[in-house]
Order: structure tokens, then sequence, then C-alpha cells
């Protein structure tokens, strides 16, 4: 199964997360050691959580604000961030 | 005298923490800070049905104990009392969103573990239930071993049964040994899994979120229109503080000079009338009139806040943040400098690295405070025809907005450059929550609109008094001699003052009497334009006297001047205040020292250029 990074998604992409990796990102430079990691985990990302993408920012279509699961909030993050995340894509229209 | 319970109230962002405590505490509040550290401490009273009385620590949102920033850092301390001189937390409060389960009982995991006994107060029941979020809340009390309440803050409800839950908590409050530790990624995943299995537990129905938000978020947040309504919010609102609050404003104005005529002539020509009607009633009464206009920003800011638009501002602003090195947080900072750079400065605690808080504090003085208002007020309503452009927007208003404006786009290009320079480094993970759209709830909107008409009236009273009662003695003494020429302000040390320092600001079109206004300024912005009326008044013109300060300027400055001033404050350092909050926040004398002296560059450079291509362009 190919897996598609949260930062490439488009508008609508609904996926399931397969992975939350530092690794992963395009700019490791951005705090190392499981910080990013830890903080995505925190604000509710989660392996096996489905994530829908909402809105695109208007410029480089950043920032990502996306819906994980069924909650009533939104997440709002940069591509830089959510290029640690990978999602397997269920749905695309 | 039994004793006094401490409660700490805990929950993540956006769940209606403030809408709880302003609940439960009403106007009953202190704030202060934390000794040694910065963050506000915000203690509020109440007192049980059965009579305990009871302290509640409101503290800082977080989605951990973990401590990213300053702000939680000190939830933490506070939770787990390593703080000293503090009393220790007899119990937790903690607000959980109903519509967001799994975020806030990751958190209740960790504050189980500090051994402390916990109640749950289950906020925005109102929603849930709307949108189908059905949980078996027995089973959940008895999962996490303490008692949960159904409440709907903004609406207060709920807010008896809470306090119900309180009294029957107290008789049998005891404190285990704590047995939290700093968690690391793998640690999160064990709670995430742990609250899964909570949740398949009480689950009844899993709601829906909420469509009207998504279907609002579509045009809000639209890559156009988004941007277009977000500007024109923003145009409104200094439209309404420029017109609206023009209104109470100007009633005041005129009640303020019946009073200071009525005491002056009360005991003509002496000094004490002189000193009580020109110096305190003069200084404090040019600055209290602008509280209306205070008044509708913060309205606008609490607003936003409330309805849950802020966030998405914050989101529409982002990239243009993240282009000059900023977090997309440090929007909300700036947007509260708007009312006053000092709740700003404070406000950028939320940010988590040092060096983007850094920044932002730095930058924060840029935005348009509302202790500039008087003088752009005036300057403008003096210089600038009061015509309408495209037959609704009026130009002293297009002025106006410009006047931020350009405020902003230098607070963007400091902050590249410091970024570029001062700053280099890691970067830094911006994530943000925008929570779900709601109607404000007036108590708490009332609330928070009180803080600041209370501190900016504090101000008024304390600072303002003592530095119009110095300025009118200042200008009053040495009394000029019997045979002078020059009206009598001149041979003052205000005067003398003002005349010695003025070939510094020559080149910048300043005449004396600005310069010598300026130096009371230093001490708080909105003194200036009543530190300008009594230099005038005192200089005898009769204009000043007859028909105000506006008319006289509009008579005999001319635009370039006016500009040149304007500009001087977009960029000046010119309060005390600030200086000190940026010392005590970044706890160091290096960075307001570096503040002050890159504002007072950029704002003789800018006055200086002003001046000069509008005196060429106007021969």
């Amino acid at each position: 199964m190919d897996l598609i990074n949260l930062a490439n998604c488009n508008r609508y992409d609904i996926g399931i997360i397969k992975e939350i990796n530092e690794l992963n990102m395009y700019d490791k430079s951005c705090l190392s050691g499981g910080e990013v990691e830890a903080r995505l985990l925190e604000m509710g990302f989660i392996e096996g959580a489905r994530v829908e993408v909402l809105h695109l920012g208007a410029f480089g279509e950043e920032p990502i604000a996306i819906r994980i699961n069924n909650s009533n909030s939104i997440i709002a993050l940069r591509k830089n961030e959510a290029s640690a995340v990978l999602l397997e894509k269920i749905k695309n229209d | 005298m039994t004793k006094i319970i401490n409660i700490a109230l805990v929950g993540n962002p956006n769940c209606g923490k403030t809408a709880l405590f302003n609940s439960l505490t009403g106007s009953r509040q202190r704030v202060a800070n934390y000794a040694g550290v910065t963050v506000e401490k915000k203690h509020g009273y109440f007192i049980t049905p059965n009579n305990t009385k009871c302290t509640l620590i409101d503290l800082p949102g977080t989605y951990s104990l973990r401590s990213r920033s300053p702000d939680e850092k000190i939830t933490r301390e506070v939770v787990m009392d390593e703080i000293k001189d503090e009393s220790k937390i007899d119990l937790i409060l903690c607000i959980m969103d109903a519509t967001n389960l799994s975020n806030g009982l990751r958190l209740i995991l960790e504050l189980k573990q500090s051994g402390k006994p916990v109640i749950v107060a289950l906020n925005m029941m109102d929603i849930a239930k709307t949108r189908g979020y059905h949980y078996k809340l027995d089973e959940l009390s008895k999962i996490l071993d303490c008692e949960v309440v159904k409440t709907v803050a903004i609406k207060n409800q709920g807010i008896n049964e809470l306090l119900v839950a309180i009294d029957k908590a107290i008789p049998n409050l005891v404190q285990k040994p704590h047995t939290w530790s700093v968690s690391d990624a793998k640690g999160v995943r064990q709670y995430h899994a742990q609250v899964a299995q909570i949740i398949e537990k009480i689950k009844i129905s899993e709601g829906s979120p909420s469509v009207w938000t998504d279907r609002v978020d579509n045009i809000l947040l639209h890559p156009v229109f988004g941007m277009l309504i977000l500007l024109v919010l923003l145009f409104l609102v200094f439209q309404s503080v420029f017109t609206f609050a023009d209104i109470p404003k100007n009633f005041m104005q005129d009640c303020v000079d019946h009073l200071k005529d009525y005491v002056v002539g009360l005991f003509p020509g002496s000094l004490f009338g002189s000193l009580v009607g020109n110096g305190v009633i003069a200084g404090v009464g040019t600055v209290i009139v602008f509280l209306p206009q205070i008044l509708t920003i913060s309205l606008f800011i609490v607003l936003l806040e409330d309805t849950g638009y802020m966030a998405r501002a914050a989101f529409l602003m982002d990239k243009i943040m993240g282009s000059a090195g900023l977090h997309g947080k440090a929007f909300i900072p700036l947007l509260s400098s708007f009312a006053c750079a000092i709740p700003g400065i404070m406000a950028t605690r939320t940010i988590e690295n040092k060096n983007d808080r850094l920044v932002t504090i730095l930058i924060s003085p840029l935005m348009t405070c509302s202790a500039r208002l008087p003088i752009y007020t005036l300057l403008i309503s003096a210089l600038i025809p009061s015509k309408t452009v495209l037959g609704f927007l009026s130009l002293q208003g297009i002025v106006m907005f410009s006047l931020f404006f350009i405020g902003i786009i230098f607070a963007l290009l400091v902050a590249f450059v410091m970024k570029i320079f001062f700053f280099k480094g890691e970067r830094q993970p911006s994530i943000m929550e925008l929570p779900s759209y709601k109607i404000p709830g007036l108590k708490n909107v009332i609330i928070e609109l009180i803080k600041p008409a209370k501190m900016f009236l504090k101000r008024a009273g304390t600072i303002i008094v003592s530095i119009s009662v110095i300025l009118w003695f200042l200008s009053t003494f040495p009394v000029a001699p019997i045979d002078a020429i020059l009206p009598a302000i001149d041979y003052s040390f205000v005067g003398i003052l003002g005349h010695y320092l003025h070939p510094i600001f020559a080149p910048l079109g300043f005449s004396w009497q600005v310069v010598a206004a300026l130096i009371p300024g230093m001490a708080a912005r909105e003194v200036v334009v009543s530190a300008l009326g009594t230099i005038y008044a005192l200089s005898g013109t009769e204009d000043a006297m007859q028909n105000g300060l506006g008319v006289l300027i509009s008579n005999s400055w001319t635009l370039a001047m006016g500009a040149s001033l304007l500009v001087w404050y977009i960029f000046a350092p010119q309060c005390a205040s600030t200086l000190a909050v940026v010392k005590r926040e970044t706890n160091s004398i290096k960075w307001p020292i570096i503040l002050f002296s890159y504002q007072i560059v950029l704002a003789y450079v800018m006055a200086f250029l002003v001046y000069n291509v509008i005196s060429i362009l106007m021969k």
C-alpha cells in the first residue's frame, strides 16, 4: 500500500494515519529528539486515526487545516510538521 | 476560621476555561505575577453552598504537563506544588471539552498522577448534545475515580452542581504521593491507548462535528474571500474606533472642559486653581476621554476571541507570519498589542520557543496601541479634512488605518531582519487548534471588558495624575520675570529643556513645544496630548485657550510637521511601562535597551524622511 505524506495531500483528502515519524520531515533541523512527534501526538495525532484535510492556506497551500477522527475541533499545521505524518489514502475527490 | 481551600483550574486550550473561571468567581478576581517568573497569576474567590471559602487559581491552558512554554511550565509547577511560597493545591478542577474527549482525558490521566483529588467539569454539554456526542458519565466517573459534572460555562449552567460537588469533596481531600514523570513520544502513545480504551467503555454514540462550523469556515478560511473578510473586519474595527466611539468621547470631552473651567473659575488667578484645573483635571481629562475608544477596540478583541474567529485570523496570517520568521501564534499577541503592548507582550508566553517569543516581544510595541490614539486622533482631525471617500469611507479613518498598517509592515520587516541576523537557529513547529464557532456569553464579555477599562483608569488615576502635576509644576516654574517679553512658559523648566533639545529634533520639523511635550510622553504616550495642551495654553496663545488644541494645530502647523510627528509616534519608544515589562519578561536589561535603541533610530529616520519629502512636495 502506498503511503502519502500529509504535506502533499489535497483539500478533501481522507486518510488513515499509518506513521508519525519526524525522520520523514522535510526540514529536520526543526527540533529533534522526538519533540515534534510528541507535540503532534499531544494535539491528537495517533496511528490509526482518520484524518480529513478541510482547508488549505492561501499562499503555498499552507497551513493545512485538518480534522482528526470525529473531533469537533480542527488542527492547523505547517507543511513541515505535516510531513512527519504518513497516511494511507482512503478517499479522494 | 476554617481553612481556605485552594483549587487549581486546569484544562486544554479552547475548552471554555476562562468562561468557567468567570462563572465561578464573577468579578472577585485578582491578577498578579508569580514571584521570579513572569507568568500571570489569576486568582478568583468564591464561597461554596456549605460556606467554605475557596481560592480558584486559573492556570494556562495546556495539552499535557510536559511544559513546552513558560506558561505550561507554571501549570505543572502549581499542580505539583513545586512553587515556593505558594499555598499548596488541595483540589484540581479539570475542565474538559465534551466534544473533544480524547485530548481532555489524556490531560486528566496525567493530572491524576499528581496524587491530588480531581473533579471533572465536562463542559460544552449543550454542543455535545446537539452534535450527538453521548457518553455514560457514571461509568466515566467510576473509571476516573472522581466526580464528573456537566457544565455549560458560557451559559452559567451546571455551576451550582459543580459547587455541590466541590462541597462533597472537601471533607475528604486526601493527597497521595505523586507518580508523574515526563513522558516522551512513547509515553504519549500509551496515554492515547489508555484513553481509547476508556472512550470505548463509555461511548453511547460518537457525534459528528459541527457542519455549521465547516460551512462558515469554507467562506472565512477561503484563500481569497477569507483574506478579504479579514481585511474588511480589521478596517471596520478602526473605522468604528474613529467614528462610533467618537460620540461618547466628544461628550466626555465637553464635560471635562466645563469641569475645568468651573474649577479654575472658583479660584480666580490662584496657583491652586491652576494646579487643579490646568494640571490635574486637564491632564487626566484629556486621557480619560479615550476610554470609549479603548473599550471599542477591546470589545472587538474579546468578541473575535470568544467566537473562535481569532484562531482563524491566525490561520490566515500564518504564512505571512512565517515568512517573517514568526510563529502563527504570534498573531494573537500582536493583535492584543493594538489595545496595549503590555498584555500583548504578556500573551507571547504561549509561544514555546524562546527566540520566537523574543522577536514577537520586540516587535509588539510597533503595533499601534490605544495610547497612541489620542495623538493620532488629535493630529488627524486637525490636519486631514473630514471628507468621505467613495461615498461611505471617512478619509480620516483611512489615514488612521494606514498608520496602523505601516506599523504592521515595519513590525514584520523588523522581525525578518532580526531573524536573519540575530536569531538564527532551528525552525519551530507551528501547530494550533481552530475551535468550533461559538456565540459569546454576555457575562464573560463584560468581565473581559472591565479588565482593560480598570487597568486604563488605574493608570489615569496614578501615573497620569502624577505626571500631570509634575508637568504643571515644570511648566509653571520658574515664574516669568515681570518685565517678560516672551510667554511665561519660555522661562519655565519645560521651556528651557524644550529649547535646549530643540536643535536635535529640528530636522524632523518639531517645534520646541512639541519637543517639550515629548519629555513627559516618555512615561506614557497618552500624556503627550495633554502636555501639548498645557504647554500651548501656558504659552498664552489665545487660540489655544479659546478654541482648543485641534484648531490651534490646524491653523499653525504644516502638514509636513504633523505627518512627521505621526510617523514619529508609529515607531517611537514612548512608553516606560512597556520597557519595564520587556525587562521583566526577558529577565534582562539587554532587550529593553535593544528595543529602545532600534525604535528611536527608526522613529528619527522615518520622521526625518517624511518631513523632508512632504516639505519638498508641498513647495
